[in-house]
């Protein structure tokens, strides 16, 4: 089987949300005063400038793309479009294949509970048939290094403890398709060295990645294609040398 | 490991849509949060099971809040109205503790989404998922209230349970509160000031039903009060088999109509804005 990634034109525009757009009581009283004519005022244009204008990308298998441009160039919201957690306002996303995300804030812990029941929900959100969890668990347990610790409840563990619990369980199941925001996590230097051996190992068993980051050598060693997004737009793509030189030479 | 092909695009006006597609869609999704991924069940059981670890009784300080709460009513309620302790007590029991059963669920999904929108924002997960963890805490919080309930009613009326009648009311309400629930979660989520006003609301609504005074205690014209309250009928159709009482068979018809009602309004909901929730929360 195949895994592709395609976007074709996706356009994304957020909705404008004042505050008094999330009142509810705000909302009949404009209601109100409309149908009495005391509203004059015409409803505001929707000025929110479009995140996403026009993305087409087609990435077919052992495609490892970087995505490099400025802040808020779209880079993360297009992650997000191809997860579909966002959907798009026009255009067409389509996607086959299993997509992991190692978004920015990571994976979602529980501080009230203890590691391993962290563990035990990770895996029903990843949904991990019943059969494996046992089993995914010592794995989990024993990459993070936490088996002394791990029946704590998560308010006693460091910062560092907790960005490890959560990368070991996000990055517990093979993706086909991967979605990876900026660096990955914290931890002292040799789990950094450890993380980054496994996100490698995940990276090239996973057949699609895509990847924003402003590491540069991180993307030498790791993607074989580059797309600079600029406003929105698929600015450039090309092979890393050549976009990585251009880029590096344009700031 | 085969996948299915995702598609997303632009989302199609519920209007464009027929009914089926959206019932099916939303049945789908339904089962997905309890029978695939097993996780609203288990985080909510966690989380109650937490509550155990931090304090020494965990809930069974909220059963025993409620009991104080109902010793104290009773006690200065039943000589206001003059009504004997032994029908009084377990009248306001079984009607308090299903009162709160429906405000926890309802007031708890009115933040859900509000509380858990980094989940979105970071996973594609279903938001159903994360309305029934809310949903199975308070399911489970209310179970420890079931034995006190059926003590009292055993101690001061004997068993008086019309069993098959209480189950079926009991699904009832329950599935009604659920999507009820479900539809004010989404609202509560797009509309802040929900969640605010809620409280205030369910004040006032529990001095307006027949929890604290006796349905008998209305006569005449107004008893069209009652006729008209369903959420008191919905009450009362647990309630009365709770105390062996009667429920009349128009209260079962009202109660059926409710829930269509709130299962077709919050697969509207839910479908039209469950790709919403994310920017909304």
């Amino acid at each position: 089987m195949s895994f592709y990634v395609k976007l074709e034109d996706v356009h994304l525009r957020f909705k404008d949300m004042k505050s008094t757009d999330l009142s509810l009581r705000r909302l009949a009283v404009g209601q109100l005063m409309t149908w009495f004519g005391k509203n004059k005022a015409e409803p505001a244009e929707d000025k929110m400038p479009e995140v996403l204008r026009g993305i087409n990308l087609e990435l077919r298998d052992g495609v490892k793309l970087g995505l490099i441009g400025g802040n808020g160039t779209g880079k993360s919201t297009l992650l997000r479009v191809i997860a579909g957690i966002y959907r798009p306002t026009a255009g067409r996303v389509e996607v086959q294949g299993r997509v992991t995300t190692l978004l920015n804030s990571g994976f979602v812990l529980d501080p009230q509970l203890t590691g391993i029941e962290n563990i035990r929900l990770g895996c029903a959100l990843l949904k991990i048939p019943n059969n494996q969890v046992t089993s995914k668990i010592e794995e989990i347990v024993e990459f993070s290094e936490l088996e002394n610790s791990i029946h704590q409840h998560l308010e006693h563990f460091s910062d560092g403890m907790r960005s490890r619990l959560g990368f070991a369980i996000a990055t517990s199941v093979q993706p086909e398709i991967l979605l990876i925001d900026e660096a990955i996590g914290t931890g002292d230097k040799f789990f950094i060295e450890k993380a980054t051996a496994r996100i490698t190992q995940l990276i090239e068993n996973s057949s699609i990645l895509v990847m924003a980051s402003h590491n540069e050598s991180i993307m030498r060693r790791i993607c074989n294609k580059v797309a600079l997004i600029r406003d929105g737009k698929v600015a450039d793509l090309g092979d890393v040398d050549e976009m990585l030189g251009n880029y590096t030479e344009a700031a | 490991m085969s996948s299915e092909v995702q598609i997303y695009t632009p989302e199609k006006s519920l209007k464009l849509r027929g009914m089926l597609s959206v019932l099916k869609e939303f049945f789908g999704d339904l089962a997905d949060a309890y029978f695939t991924s097993g996780y609203s069940v288990l985080s909510a059981y966690y989380e109650i099971k937490s509550r155990y670890e931090t304090s020494v009784l965990g809930p069974l300080w909220m059963v025993l809040s409620n009991i104080i709460f109902i010793s104290v009513i009773s006690l200065i309620y039943s000589s206001a109205f003059g009504i004997q302790l032994s029908d009084y007590v377990p009248f306001l029991t079984a009607g308090y503790l299903l009162w709160m059963l429906m405000v926890n669920i309802i007031q708890d999904g009115s933040v859900t989404f509000i509380w858990y929108g980094h989940l979105l924002k970071n996973n594609k997960i279903s938001p159903l998922v994360i309305y029934s963890r809310l949903f199975s805490r308070a399911v489970i919080i209310f179970a420890h209230n079931i034995p006190v309930i059926f003590l009292i009613v055993l101690y001061y009326k004997g068993f008086v349970f019309n069993i098959p009648e209480l189950l079926f009311g009991l699904t009832l309400f329950v599935t009604c509160t659920f999507f009820m629930g479900l539809a004010i979660s989404i609202m509560a989520c797009r509309f802040r000031d929900i969640a605010f006003v809620l409280p205030s609301i369910f004040q006032v609504l529990i001095l307006m039903m027949p929890i604290l005074w006796k349905p008998e205690m209305i006569t005449g014209r107004k008893t069209i009060l009652l006729e008209v309250n369903v959420i008191y009928q919905l009450l009362e159709i647990v309630r009365a088999p709770i105390l062996g009482g009667f429920v009349p068979l128009h209260y079962y018809i009202n109660c059926l109509a409710l829930l269509v009602v709130s299962f077709l309004l919050s697969a509207y909901l839910y479908v039209g804005s469950k790709n919403k929730l994310v920017l909304w929360s």
